[in-house]
C-alpha cells in the first residue's frame, strides 16, 4: 500500500540557498520539488504529525550556499533540525505543545556577527495550550513561547501574548522584529540583536475596524501593510518610532502631535497610514519585495496585485485560477513562487510575472463546491494508464497519476474565465472515462438565474493517441431536454456511452463510424431513447 | 495565467450540406447556362421526347407540337425547327450516322428528313411512311449500324418494321393489345428491339424470326410508359406506373429490380453517366428517370440504389442525357425545358494552351537596389521572408481577438457588455452574452437597470428573435420577465408600447404555428405507430 495525494499548501513552502529546491510541508513529512523539473526529488521524514513550518537556514558567505540545513515545526510539538541534503535528521526538541507556527530571527539577523562566540539560537513559536483544551470556558488558547533552540528548551516564565487561536508569526526580513495578527489588531515587537534568554521586550499595537488576514514588514524601513477581510490594505509608515527608538524622543513634542498622523488610530505608534483599496473579498497574501520598492498583494479573486509603494501604482497577474495563499520569494531574485488553494503551487519568473512552472497535488474538491452539488460524479477511475480524472472547481479535469503520485495533464471542459470569488454557476457535473481511456465524456450545468438560461451541456473528447490530450471531439446541449443529467456510463470494450436524466429517460450515444464506418465525422450520435 | 476565453456562441450543428455524395456534386455540376436561360420558356405545349444525335456534336432533337426542333450541339442555340407535321409529332430519332432524323406524328405517319436542312430543302421530308391507322407514338431506328431499317408502333397496337428507300412496310407485327407508345432498338444487335404497350406488356422482336411473333414478352403490371436498352444490350429498363423495373432478357426476363420512389407516374427512362475522374471506373452508367411528379430521380442499377435526385416545379414529361456527358436535357408537361451543361474540359485545355505562350518571352527583372539605412524600408526588410527547411521557428503568440462587450465583460460592466452586444448585429452573440451573464448572476440586474433606448434595442431584438427555435428556450423567459420587470416603463412611453405591440404579434403568429404544428403531428402520430407495428 501507499498513499499519495497530500496537500502541498497547508503551510507555506521555503526556498533552498541557491534556489534550486522548494522545501513544501505536505503533512508529516516535508518534500523536497526540483525547482526546474517540478518533480519530486526527496523527502523528510520524522514528524509524527502535520509540518507547520519549514526554515531554510540561509547562507551567511556565498561560500555556504551549498548547505543544506533547515528547521521544521510541527503540531507534534517537535522542532526538527535537518540537512536537507542527505537527507539526515539531526537534532530535535520536544515542546510538548503543538506549534502552529515559528520563527528564528537571528537566522536572519546574526550575519554580521564578527566575534567567534557563537549565541544561543532563540526560535519564537505560536503554540497551542492543550491542557486548556478540555476546558471549554476559557476561549485563550493560544500562546506566544520563546524557544532556545541550541538548549533544547522553551525560554520558562516568558510568554510574550496570549492569543485566543494560534496563528501564524510573522517575522521582518531583517529579523528584528515579529508580530502576530489577532482580530482587529496588530501585535508587534522588537527583538533586540543579542538575544538573551531574560530579555524584556517592546511592544507595539495597532488597531483597525475591521478583521487582519495579512501582515508584512518592509525589509529596510519601518513600514508595516496589513490586509482586512473587506480586501483593503493599510500600510503604516514609522512603526513604533517611539516606542522601539531605545527610549530616546529625539522630537518627540511634534509627533505627539495628532494631526502629523494622518490615518492613525489614536494611541497607535506610527506616522502615518494608507489604505488601498483592489481587492473585492479578503486579502490572502502580503509580501514586500526584497528591496522594499513594491508589495505584492493577493487573495480570493485568484489575481496577483504589484503595488508600487511610493506612488499606489498597480500591475496585475491574473486568471491565476484559484484563491492565492502565499507568496514566498527566493534567494534568486528572478525566482519566486505562489502557493493556491487548488493544491498548485506557481512558480514565477520575476520581473516579467510569468508562470514558468506549476507542481501541483491533486485538486479535491472543496467543501464549497459540495455544498452545491446535489448529484456529481466525483473521481473517475482509468485501469490502464493508473490515472484518475478528477473535476476541479475552474471547469477543469485533472489527470493525476496514482502510481507517481502527481498530476499528468489537464483539460478545460468549459471555455470559460475562471472567477474564484463567485458563486458557483457553472459546473462540471459527471465526468466518464472509457476502459481504454481513449474517449472521455462529461457533462457540465449552468445553473439557472431565477428559472432563466440554465443549460446542461453534453461532450465527448478523443484523447490524441500520440500527444495524450483529449480534444472536443462533439457538444451536444441540452441532451435530455431541460432536465439534468443524473449519470453517464461507457459501455465495456465499445464506443457506446448511456446517459440517464432526472426527467426519466436514458439515451444511448455511439460514434458516428460504429453505424457509418466510411463515415469521416467522427462525432457522436444518439443511437436510441428509452424511458421508465 | 490561464488564457482568456472570449464569449462564444454556442456552436450550431453543421448541415447535411457537408454531406453531399460525390455523386450529388456531379449532378448538381450542371448548371443552366446564361444563354439559354431566356429561351427555354416558349410555349406551354408539352414536349413529348428529346433525342441526342449520336455522333458529335450531339445535336439535339425536341418534338414539340407539330414541330421538330433541332438544337446545335455545342451551343444549343439557336433552336431552329427542322420539320412541321400535319398533327402532333412524336418520338424524334435519330439514324446511327446522325444525318437523318425520323419522327412520327398522331394521325398514323412516320417521317423521315434530314437532321440538317439546307435552307433549300425546306422542311421537306425524305420519306413518308404510311401504314399505322393510329398515332404512330414510337419510331425508332436500329442503333448499330443499320441505315436502311426503321421499326414504328401506333395506337393501333401494331409494331411495323420498315424499308426506308422504298416506303415499304416489310412486315407488321402483332400481339399487343393495346397503344403501343414506346420502345427501343438494341445498342448490340441491329435486329433485335423492345416495345412496350398499354396493355402492361413489353415484347421483344428479333427480325430475323419475324413469323414466330415476340420472342419474349414481359409483364410489366402497368401500362408500359418508357423502355430502354442497357448498354450491354442483356438488361432493359422499363417505366410504368410509378415505378421502374429492370430485366434480364439473357437470363430468360428474369426480374431483377423495381424501383419505386416516384409519387407519380414515370414518364421517361434514359441512359445516363457519372464521369469522375480518369481510370476503370471512370465512367459509370444511370439510369435517369423523370416523372409527372416533378423529381428526376438518378438510379445505380448496378447496385440497385438511388443516388441523387432533383426536384422541378413542373410534372415531366422527356428527358435526355448527350453521350459526351456534357448535356442533360428534361422537357415537361408546360414547355419548359430544363437543359443543363457541365463545364467541359474544353475550356480548361483552352487555359492551358493559352499559358504556353509565356514560355518564349524573355523577361527582364529591374535591377534591385541595394537597401541602405538612409532609407525607410531599410528598417522593414526581412519581414516578408520566408524560413528556410532548417530553421528552428518560434511562432508569436496568438492574440485573442476580444469583442466589444468581452472587454466589457472583463471589467465587470455587464450592462455595457449587454448594450454593446445588442447594438452588433449578430443575434447569437448576444445569447452568448446573455448566457454569459447569466453565469455570473447578473443579467436581470442588467435588464433592471437599462433605460429607455436600451430597453427599446431590448425589446426588438427580443422581438425578433424570441421566437426563433435557437433562442427560445432563453428568450421567451427572458422575454416574460423583461415584460414583468419594466412593466412601468413599458406602460409610460408610446415607443416601448410600439414594442410590446409587436411582441406580442409575433408571439401570436408563434402560438399559431405551434398550434398547426401541434395539428399535423396529431395526423402523423397515428400513421407512425402504425409504421412501429409493422
Amino acid at each position: 500500500m501507499f498513499t499519495g495525494g497530500k496537500s502541498f499548501v497547508s503551510s507555506p513552502p521555503a526556498f533552498s540557498n541557491d534556489a534550486k529546491r522548494l522545501l513544501v510541508c505536505t503533512g508529516n513529512t516535508v518534500s523536497i520539488f526540483s525547482t526546474s523539473t517540478g518533480l519530486q526529488t526527496g523527502e523528510l521524514e520524522g514528524h509524527g504529525a502535520k509540518v507547520t513550518s519549514v526554515i531554510v537556514v540561509p547562507a551567511s558567505t556565498p561560500a555556504s550556499k551549498v548547505l543544506c540545513y533547515c528547521w521544521t515545526s510541527s503540531l507534534d510539538g517537535n522542532i526538527k533540525y535537518w540537512d536537507f541534503a542527505a537527507p539526515e535528521l539531526m537534532k530535535t526538541i520536544d515542546i510538548r505543545f503543538p506549534i502552529h507556527s515559528m520563527v528564528i530571527p537571528s537566522l536572519l539577523s546574526q550575519t554580521t556577527e564578527s566575534s567567534g562566540k557563537i549565541h544561543d539560537v532563540f526560535a519564537y513559536v505560536s503554540t497551542e495550550d492543550v491542557k486548556l483544551k478540555a476546558d471549554k470556558t476559557i476561549s485563550v488558547r493560544g500562546q506566544i513561547q520563546k524557544c532556545n533552540l541550541t538548549k533544547s528548551r522553551l525560554v520558562g516564565g516568558l510568554e510574550l501574548a496570549k492569543i485566543e487561536r494560534p496563528g501564524s508569526i510573522i517575522i521582518s526580513p531583517s529579523g528584528n522584529q515579529i508580530g502576530v495578527y489577532e482580530k482587529c489588531k496588530l501585535l508587534i515587537w522588537e527583538i533586540p540583536a543579542k538575544d538573551l534568554d531574560q530579555h524584556c521586550f517592546k511592544k507595539i499595537r495597532l488597531h483597525h475596524t475591521k478583521s487582519f488576514t495579512a501582515m508584512a514588514f518592509h525589509p529596510t524601513e519601518r513600514i508595516l501593510a496589513a490586509g482586512d477581510v473587506t480586501g483593503r490594505i493599510l500600510v503604516w509608515r514609522g512603526v513604533g518610532r517611539k516606542t522601539f527608538s531605545n527610549g530616546k524622543l529625539i522630537n518627540g513634542g511634534l509627533n505627539e502631535d495628532e494631526d502629523d498622523s494622518p490615518g492613525v488610530r489614536s494611541g497607535d505608534d506610527a506616522d502615518s497610514c494608507t489604505t488601498w483599496h483592489w481587492h473585492s473579498s479578503q486579502v490572502n497574501v502580503l509580501f514586500f519585495s526584497s528591496d522594499g520598492a513594491y508589495l505584492y498583494s493577493g487573495g480570493r479573486e485568484g489575481v496577483l496585485v504589484v503595488w508600487q509603494l511610493d506612488t499606489g501604482k498597480k500591475k496585475f497577474l491574473p486568471r491565476i485560477g484559484s484563491p492565492l495563499l502565499y507568496y514566498i520569494n527566493s534567494p534568486d531574485p528572478t525566482l519566486s513562487s505562489i502557493s493556491c488553494t487548488d493544491n498548485r503551487i506557481q512558480l514565477l519568473r520575476m520581473p516579467s510575472m510569468e508562470i514558468v512552472r506549476s507542481i501541483s497535488g491533486i485538486k479535491l474538491p472543496s467543501s464549497r463546491a459540495e455544498m452545491y452539488d446535489a448529484y456529481g460524479s466525483g473521481v473517475v477511475f482509468n485501469h490502464t494508464a493508473g490515472l484518475i480524472a478528477v473535476p476541479t472547481e475552474n471547469y477543469r479535469v485533472q489527470f493525476y497519476s496514482l502510481f507517481d503520485d502527481r498530476e499528468v495533464s489537464e483539460v478545460q471542459i468549459c471555455e470559460r474565465n475562471h472567477h474564484p470569488s463567485d458563486d458557483i454557476t457553472v459546473k462540471v457535473n459527471l465526468v466518464a472515462l472509457s476502459q481504454d481511456g481513449s474517449t472521455m465524456s462529461t457533462v457540465e450545468t449552468r445553473l439557472p438565474e431565477e428559472g432563466i438560461g440554465g443549460l446542461v451541456s453534453l461532450k465527448f473528447w478523443a484523447c490524441d493517441s500520440q500527444s495524450k490530450q483529449f480534444s472536443l471531439s462533439t457538444i451536444i446541449y441540452e441532451p435530455h431536454r431541460e432536465a439534468a443529467i443524473s449519470s453517464i456510463a461507457f459501455r465495456p470494450a465499445s464506443h457506446m456511452v448511456v446517459s440517464s436524466s432526472h426527467g426519466g429517460d436514458f439515451k444511448v450515444w455511439v460514434r458516428r463510424q460504429e453505424i457509418h464506418p466510411k463515415d469521416q465525422n467522427t462525432g457522436w450520435t444518439c443511437h436510441a431513447v428509452g424511458s421508465y | 495565467m490561464a488564457e482568456s476565453f472570449p464569449v462564444k456562441p454556442k456552436l450550431k450543428p453543421t448541415a447535411s450540406k457537408n454531406t453531399l455524395t460525390p455523386e450529388s456534386k456531379y449532378w448538381k455540376s450542371f448548371k443552366v447556362p446564361k444563354e439559354i436561360d431566356a429561351l427555354s420558356k416558349s410555349s406551354v405545349i408539352p414536349i413529348t421526347s428529346l433525342s441526342f444525335s449520336p455522333v458529335a456534336p450531339h445535336d439535339l432533337a425536341a418534338t414539340q407540337s407539330t414541330n421538330v426542333f433541332r438544337f446545335p450541339g455545342k451551343t444549343l442555340i439557336p433552336k431552329s425547327k427542322i420539320a412541321s407535321f400535319p398533327d402532333t409529332s412524336a418520338s424524334a430519332s435519330f439514324r446511327c450516322d446522325g444525318q437523318l432524323l425520323a419522327a412520327g406524328d398522331l394521325r398514323g405517319g412516320v417521317h423521315v428528313f434530314e437532321a440538317k436542312p439546307t435552307s433549300l430543302s425546306k422542311l421537306k421530308d425524305l420519306r413518308r411512311l404510311k401504314g399505322h391507322a393510329a398515332a404512330a407514338r414510337l419510331v425508332r431506328y436500329p442503333r448499330a449500324s443499320d441505315k436502311f431499317h426503321l421499326f414504328s408502333g401506333g395506337d393501333d397496337s401494331v409494331v411495323k418494321y420498315w424499308d426506308i428507300a422504298e416506303e415499304k412496310c416489310l412486315f407488321s407485327l402483332f400481339g399487343h393489345k393495346d397503344y403501343v407508345r414506346c420502345g427501343d432498338a438494341s445498342p448490340v444487335s441491329d435486329e433485335m428491339f423492345v416495345s412496350g404497350s398499354y396493355d402492361h406488356k413489353i415484347k421483344l422482336w428479333d427480325v430475323r424470326v419475324s413469323s414466330v411473333g415476340s420472342v419474349m414478352e414481359l409483364n410489366h403490371e402497368k401500362p408500359v410508359e418508357s423502355v430502354i436498352y442497357l448498354p450491354s444490350g442483356g438488361l432493359i429498363a422499363t417505366a410504368g406506373g410509378n415505378f421502374v423495373k429492370i430485366w434480364d432478357v439473357i437470363g430468360g426476363g428474369r426480374l431483377l429490380y423495381s424501383m419505386e420512389s416516384h409519387n407519380k407516374t414515370v414518364t421517361s427512362l434514359c441512359m445516363g453517366k457519372v464521369v469522375r475522374g480518369n481510370g476503370d471506373d471512370a465512367e459509370q452508367n444511370r439510369i435517369l428517370s423523370v416523372s409527372l411528379d416533378g423529381y428526376m430521380k438518378v438510379f445505380d442499377y448496378s447496385k440497385f440504389k438511388i443516388t441523387h435526385s432533383m426536384k422541378f416545379p413542373e410534372p415531366l414529361m422527356s428527358v435526355a442525357f448527350s453521350p459526351d456527358c456534357s448535356t442533360r436535357v428534361i422537357g415537361t408537361a408546360k414547355g419548359t425545358m430544363y437543359i443543363a451543361r457541365r463545364k467541359s474540359k474544353v475550356e480548361t485545355e483552352k487555359n492551358s494552351l493559352g499559358d504556353q505562350f509565356g514560355f518564349g518571352a524573355v523577361v527582364d527583372e529591374p535591377q534591385r537596389k541595394v537597401l541602405r539605412p538612409s532609407h525607410f524600408r531599410y528598417f522593414h526588410r526581412g519581414q516578408n521572408q520566408k524560413p528556410l527547411e532548417g530553421d528552428y521557428l518560434i511562432k508569436r503568440q496568438k492574440k485573442v481577438k476580444l469583442a466589444v462587450y468581452d472587454k466589457l465583460l472583463n471589467k465587470f460592466r455587464h450592462k455595457e457588455a449587454l448594450v454593446a452586444a445588442l447594438n452588433g448585429k449578430n443575434p447569437s452573440n448576444v445569447v452568448a452574452v446573455m448566457e454569459e451573464l447569466v453565469a455570473r448572476k447578473k443579467l436581470l440586474k442588467c435588464v433592471s437597470n437599462l433605460d429607455g433606448v436600451e430597453l427599446g434595442l431590448l425589446m426588438g431584438f427580443l422581438q425578433k428573435c424570441s421566437t426563433m427555435p435557437r433562442y427560445a428556450g432563453l428568450l421567451t423567459k427572458l422575454a416574460k420577465k423583461v415584460v414583468e420587470m419594466r412593466a412601468d416603463d413599458i406602460r409610460s412611453s408610446v415607443e416601448q408600447r410600439n414594442h410590446i405591440r409587436n411582441l406580442k404579434r409575433d408571439v401570436e403568429e408563434e402560438l399559431r404555428v405551434q398550434q398547426s404544428l401541434l395539428e399535423v403531428q396529431g395526423i402523423i402520430s397515428p400513421m407512425l405507430r402504425i409504421a412501429g407495428k409493422r
